[in-house]
């Protein structure tokens, strides 16, 4: 008995500590990590760590909160799961309080949202918490939470035809700076298009992204990037090429007004590029070439 | 009768004594062992050049290769004239800005390490607002050829990366 109690208070601890960890470092967050989107999660959300200004009405109320959401997916009017109408939540929708202004709501993702765990990935949870009616509160402000997004990285199954080093630390960004060591890797084993086996001149046509639409590029396009020696991948033998650089570095020529480098943007292609048929196409079958792999920069410290 | 009895006894005081010798031959010589080599002087003879960078992932949980958690990449870090650095007895250290240096938080500072006997790592600028460490992979005694320091980079109280640093004595 005495055995029991030990390793009770040894549980809690832990599950203690594991919630405030998440606590202390999200608005929002699921469990376990990482998902099973056909099975059961667990979505929280730590009202204390929000900050919109209507979160003062809800802090250390009585009257349930509920989850408003629409993505992966929002249920159409008529739907069971509904978000309902904003000044009279879904009760299927209500959160249950776990204490401290912490609430959490179990669902399987794949079934709640009625979309595939591939949707699920893609889109990630978009929510807010509200109250049943979140209109003006007492601090003139809606009784609600800024929107909250919660980022599911997708389990990698095999070899990568395109990866990077050091891993992503999130679903799209990366723990490192622009003053760290990037590492694009192109895994040629994986590559489904014929024109691109055997082949072993490839270069990165890189674009450092410094704003919403602004970029910063070496070459001007995939044409012109063989011209540029700086730009070509190392054979790293077994048909993996790497192309290692440290951003800072490698952009600081062309960056004469220092801008910060947000993210990166590549396409692998061979130095000379005719048509598509010389370029490794990116990971967005419905943008033109595949769009472009972006890893985003760990920009808090450089 | 009396002949005959120390005819008997002379064989056994003979063995015995024999015995007591070669026990005696073979008891181990008494050992001592030298002092432990100065890892302070093993730092501080001599000035230390990079010639290898590892990098590593800290992101990822499992690894099934090194080469899932490491990649060597001295050559983005060492493009020039690599690194040298000069840790001297009297405390402080300088380094040249060679291609590598970005990971040193100054070209010049104070550097001792975390134990003077047994040491574990190097601090720099200790007590002051800029202090920071390395770890030291390997130790590093007068008869040892490499240094290997281990960097760690924080952000937000997280690891970010960590790099293997490999110098050679100058």
């Amino acid at each position: 008995m005495k055995k029991m109690r030990v390793l009770f208070s040894i549980c809690s601890l832990w599950v203690s500590c594991f919630l405030a960890n998440n606590a202390n470092a999200q608005k929002a967050w699921a469990t376990p990590d990482p998902i099973n989107p056909n099975d059961s999660i667990t979505v929280w959300v730590d009202l204390k760590k929000c900050e919109f200004a209507g979160v003062a009405n809800m802090l250390g109320a009585t009257q349930p909160v509920y989850m408003w959401t629409w993505n992966p997916k929002e249920h159409p009017a008529g739907h069971p799961l509904n978000n309902g109408k904003w000044n009279e939540s879904n009760e299927a929708l209500r959160l249950n309080h776990f204490g401290d202004d912490v609430y959490f709501f179990r669902m399987i993702p794949t079934q709640f949202y009625e979309v595939s765990a591939g949707d699920l990935y893609a889109k990630d949870i978009s929510l807010l918490v509200k109250f049943k009616d979140g209109g003006t509160g007492a601090n003139g402000s809606e009784c609600k939470t800024e929107d909250l997004k919660i980022d599911f990285v997708a389990p990698v199954t095999g070899p990568e035809k395109v990866s990077c080093f050091p891993s992503k630390k999130t679903k799209d960004t990366l723990s490192i700076s622009g003053n760290d060591v990037f590492t694009i890797i192109y895994d040629r084993n994986e590559e489904e298009k014929d024109s691109l086996k055997n082949k072993e001149d490839f270069y990165v046509f890189i674009k450092a992204r410094t704003g919403a639409t602004s970029f910063i590029t070496i070459a001007t396009n995939e044409k012109t990037t063989g011209n540029f020696e700086q730009l070509a991948m190392k054979n790293m033998g077994n048909g993996k090429f790497r192309f290692s650089i440290i951003p800072n570095k490698l952009f600081a020529p062309y960056n004469p007004t220092n801008a910060k480098i947000l993210s990166l943007q590549v396409r692998i292609v061979r130095k000379k590029v005719v048509n598509q048929n010389d370029m490794v196409d990116g990971p967005n079958p419905t943008s033109q070439f595949g769009g472009f792999y972006e890893y985003w920069l760990n920009t808090n410290c450089e | 009768m009396q002949l005959m009895k120390n005819i008997r006894i002379y064989p056994s005081v003979v063995f015995v004594v024999l015995l007591l010798t070669t026990l005696h031959s073979c008891k181990p010589e008494k050992r001592t062992l030298e002092p432990a080599p100065s890892q302070s002087e093993g730092l501080t003879m001599s000035a230390w050049t990079l010639y290898r960078v590892d990098q590593i992932d800290v992101n990822k949980q499992l690894a099934f290769v090194e080469s899932d958690t490491l990649m060597e990449v001295s050559d983005v870090f060492i493009d020039g004239n690599p690194l040298e650095v000069n840790f001297k007895a009297t405390g402080d250290f300088e380094l040249n800005t060679g291609a590598g240096s970005l990971l040193f938080p100054k070209p010049v500072g104070k550097w001792e390490f975390d134990n003077l006997n047994y040491p574990s790592s190097i601090i720099f600028e200790k007590g002051t607002p800029e202090e920071s460490s390395v770890s030291l992979l390997k130790p590093v005694r007068p008869r040892d050829a490499n240094l290997v320091l281990k960097f760690n980079k924080y952000c937000g109280g997280q690891r970010t990366v960590s790099y293997h640093l490999w110098f050679t004595r100058k």
